[in-house]
């Protein structure tokens, strides 16, 4: 499983997970949930927005379990 | 030749006046160079305004004066038990959403007081650079965010510089020159008396004063230039708006009504989106740069009278870069609530909105999220049962919650942040 964690005011959150590694440059995602997430090993950073507030990029992680 | 000394003497008198007059800026002037000692600038009393999170409650004091009349009538009728009626006149009738919060939003009053160096035991010394007559003549303050905070100026709200008064109001002066000539060149007697009196008239203090501002997104610039009599040394107060990038958080507004038998019950979980600070980490302190250039007028000699015709004036420029403090942690970090423990880890509740998301349960102060648990640890629940808010179950440690647990584990209000 592949997760999505997003880093605010030095907390980070799980805000999606999928099967695939299907996360990059530029996706746009719901940034407010808080998912149970595993995350193990460091995948890749990619740059997204959040689709509440689309006007600003941010820089969220790619992990898996 | 009598002719010849009356005109010279009159000649040299017309212009020793004139060049003694007291309405000039300055006898000499000499540009001397850099010296970034004499001045020094301090920002303080950074104040920010209190964030807006105030949830209006309905109840009968919030109701016109007919509605009021109405409603006791009401109660009076449905409650003829005293007690019964007096809680139900005490009960609220939900709450009326407030202005939405934004938090990215900060108001700042920066106070930057600007002080001269006051070296009186140079004054006797030729290389001295201080004297009772020296001034600050223009000064140039900037502030400047770094970009890496994501933090920008938004607005000028106002600006005032404050200097204190200074009313010496008008003054006369007066010069009589007395001329004697006394001598017998060629054996001619030249011996004669001549007098010459001149008045001026003028405002010593009339405060003149000219302050420029500007703002960008990263950057204040604050522009003072003083005249005669007016130094710039004191306070300059620069009201801003800043404004962080937003990063966005879900938020519950619970709507609480009393129920018949007087209990609270929770009649509407309400969600509501805000925007908090958008920030990877949240470091103790936010700091900004702060530059002040001016130019520094020295009096070397002439600084015994008020009057500055009679100045040697030496100017000097200098600047003067610090790094300043902006902001503290809780200065920036949103004031939000949830419910959890923080023993062994923060584990806190959270609740299904659709099947496949989990939503952090949190509260934008600190009483809806006490009125909560309040309701949610009360005893006469089913204490075995899971809690539903509407359809959305609550959740704690991935589990479905029961009152039980919240009082088992002695879940209390936390901050978020």
């Amino acid at each position: 499983m592949y997760y999505l964690i997003v880093r605010n005011l030095g907390a980070p959150r799980c805000v999606d997970q999928s099967e695939d590694d299907v996360y990059e440059d530029g996706m746009a995602f719901d940034c407010t949930p808080h998912l149970e997430c595993d995350p193990k090993e460091f995948v890749k950073e990619v740059e997204i927005t959040c689709t509440e507030h689309p006007d600003d990029m941010i820089v969220a992680m790619v992990f898996r379990d | 030749m009598r002719l010849f000394t009356f005109l010279i003497s009159g000649a040299i008198l017309l212009l020793t006046l004139a060049a003694c007059t007291s309405v000039k800026r300055f006898k000499s002037v000499d540009y001397k160079g850099e010296d970034n000692s004499l001045v020094d600038v301090e920002l303080f009393n950074a104040r920010i305004s209190a964030e807006p999170s105030e949830v209006l409650e309905k109840n009968l004091w919030t109701l016109s004066a007919n509605a009021q009349s109405h409603l006791v009538q009401i109660l009076d009728k449905r409650y003829p038990d005293n007690k019964e009626f007096m809680s139900a006149m005490a009960g609220s009738f939900g709450t009326r959403q407030s202005a939405q919060q934004d938090l990215t939003r900060k108001d700042l009053r920066m106070v930057f007081t600007i002080s001269k160096s006051r070296d009186y035991s140079s004054l006797k010394e030729a290389s001295g650079r201080f004297s009772p007559a020296d001034r600050i003549e223009y000064l140039r303050l900037s502030l400047e965010i770094p970009e890496s905070y994501k933090l920008r100026f938004h607005e000028w709200n106002r600006y005032i510089t404050e200097y204190g008064e200074i009313d010496i109001a008008d003054v006369s002066f007066s010069r009589n020159l007395d001329l004697s000539v006394d001598g017998s060149p060629g054996g001619a007697d030249l011996a004669t008396e001549a007098s010459l009196g001149r008045n001026e008239k003028q405002v010593l203090s009339k405060r003149y004063l000219k302050l420029n501002g500007s703002i960008s997104d990263q950057r204040v610039l604050i522009e003072a230039e003083g005249t005669r009599e007016v130094d710039l040394t004191g306070n300059v107060i620069a009201d801003v708006s800043l404004l962080f990038n937003g990063f966005p958080e879900l938020v519950m507004v619970p709507v609480f009504t009393g129920a018949e038998d007087g209990a609270v019950e929770l009649s509407a979980l309400n969600f509501e989106d805000i925007l908090v600070p958008a920030m990877s980490d949240a470091p103790d302190t936010l700091y900004a740069d702060l530059e002040l250039e001016y130019i520094y007028r020295h009096v070397a000699a002439g600084w015994h009278t008020y009057a500055e015709w009679d100045d040697r004036v030496e100017y000097y420029h200098g600047s003067i870069h610090k790094k300043v403090a902006l902001f503290s942690r809780s200065d920036y970090l949103p004031r939000l609530f949830c419910i959890g423990t923080d023993q062994g880890g923060k584990d806190v509740l959270k609740f299904h909105l659709t099947p496949e998301k989990e939503y952090l349960l949190q509260f934008r102060d600190h009483r809806d999220a006490g009125r909560f648990l309040e309701w949610l640890s009360d005893p006469g629940r089913r204490q075995g049962d899971p809690v539903f808010i509407g359809s959305n179950k609550l959740l704690y440690k991935g589990a479905p919650v029961t009152p039980a647990e919240v009082l088992d584990k002695q879940l209390k209000v936390l901050p978020v942040y």
